[in-house]
């Protein structure tokens, strides 16, 4: 089992069966969650995981791919998917898909978890109705996805000032729509 | 201050939400490995093509006997080749001299033609004469032949006569008029101008016309002498 990242790239580049096969269980996921996070529906993230990889095999085939971050051009390769497709598809999933926050198991929730819920639900309802596609591209990409500044400047594609700015903006605008909850708490 | 710390937060509830989404469906994540797997064995399949088709180009490791056929079949084109470029030369040679030459003499032509000059220079500058009297002065299947018996000079008579007479053709040539039967081409310039030697007084005639009948109402042509000319005017 290869476990370094560097090492796993080099075998992937050479079309190693075993590294190509271990890069796809451990990012597969993440990519997944992060897909369905932009798109809120299931079968849509389901079928950009499968591109992303895809493209991987072909670019690591054409003597192309990515050479030291693979994380983050894996993540890149899903960001250019999701707004390809939502240029088309413009339509979005139930909330609670994305949010899922009825576990299995927890049958009677207390006070805390359900004002927490609540809580949950407005702030995912503000990033799909306050948010710009580019504030909501960052503040995935920043606080869920742990990218750094830089990192998420290369896979959006713009400057590390210009995301600070739209972060900046982004979490003042769920501060706003948030404001009224947070005062009562 | 305010803002920070409720900037901070939408951090924290943000960070919350991270851990909240549901994982991958393990159902969906078994069908998309299983593709996924399907995919690299294709691709690899791809590169093992590939390398394969790389290693026959460049000759491979079991050279000897592949070298050795290598050359004779490129010996053997290289002489089939040749052959049948002889072979379309020596059919189309005709065809080849006459393309050969016409290039050469249509570049001759090219040369002549520029310049508009008088009649006496051409007629005082043989080499001139000579080359235009080549059968390429006509290239223009347009052209009338321009010299008539009207044109003609002692100069161009005795030039004939000498041509008919002499079997040779000698520099002599050089100042007759082209033969409008073998070249239909622009003669323009080409017939020397036409010598006065009397006084033209009459209706029009020809001094070179000997039939002064009085104009027998021919036609009214100025050849016709004196008085016939003007027989048809009304």
């Amino acid at each position: 089992m290869i476990k370094d990242g560097i090492a796993l790239l080099k075998a992937a580049q050479k079309l190693d069966e075993e590294a190509l096969t271990a890069i796809f269980d451990e990012f597969a996921p993440a990519i997944y969650k992060y897909t369905l996070r932009l798109c809120h529906d299931p079968i849509v993230a389901d079928n950009i995981v499968g591109d992303v990889f895809a493209q991987l095999l072909e670019q690591f085939a054409a003597g192309k791919g990515p050479r030291t971050n693979l994380r983050s051009y894996l993540y890149q390769t899903a960001y250019h998917l999701v707004v390809d497709r939502s240029r088309y598809n413009q339509h979005t999933a139930p909330l609670e898909i994305a949010v899922n926050l009825n576990e299995r198991g927890q049958s009677l929730p207390t006070q805390t978890q359900i004002e927490e819920r609540v809580l949950m639900e407005a702030l995912v309802s503000a990033m799909n109705s306050e948010l710009t596609e580019d504030q909501r591209h960052v503040v995935i990409l920043r606080f869920l996805e742990d990218f750094s500044l830089k990192e998420t400047a290369e896979i959006i594609g713009k400057d590390v000032n210009n995301i600070k700015v739209i972060q900046n903006r982004g979490i003042a605008k769920l501060r706003k729509a948030l404001g009224l909850r947070l005062e009562d708490e | 201050m305010d803002n920070l710390s409720e900037d901070q937060k939408i951090v924290d509830l943000l960070t919350k939400l991270k851990n909240s989404n549901g994982g991958y469906p393990s159902d969906m994540l078994a069908a998309r490995r299983r593709t996924y797997l399907r995919q690299m064995a294709n691709v690899g399949l791809g590169i093992g093509i590939g390398a394969g088709l790389k290693e026959t180009l460049r000759g491979g490791s079991n050279g000897t006997a592949t070298t050795l056929t290598g050359k004779i079949i490129e010996i053997a084109l290289v002489a089939a080749i040749a052959l049948e470029a002889g072979t379309a030369a020596y059919l189309y040679r005709e065809k080849i001299t006459r393309a050969i030459q016409l290039y050469n003499n249509s570049a001759r032509v090219q040369e002549i033609t520029s310049p508009s000059t008088s009649n006496e220079t051409n007629a005082s500058d043989p080499s001139l004469i000579e080359a235009v009297d080549t059968p390429l002065a006509t290239t223009s299947p347009t052209s009338t032949a321009t010299p008539s018996g009207t044109a003609s000079t002692s100069v161009a008579n005795s030039n004939q006569t000498s041509d008919n007479n002499s079997s040779a053709n000698t520099g002599l040539n050089a100042n007759s008029t082209p033969n409008p039967g073998e070249n239909q081409g622009n003669q323009y310039g080409l017939t020397p101008k036409p010598v006065r030697t009397t006084d033209n007084n009459g209706g029009g005639g020809g001094e070179e016309n000997n039939n002064d009948n009085g104009g027998a109402g021919s036609g009214g042509g100025n050849s016709n002498g004196n008085g016939g000319g003007n027989a048809n005017k009304p």
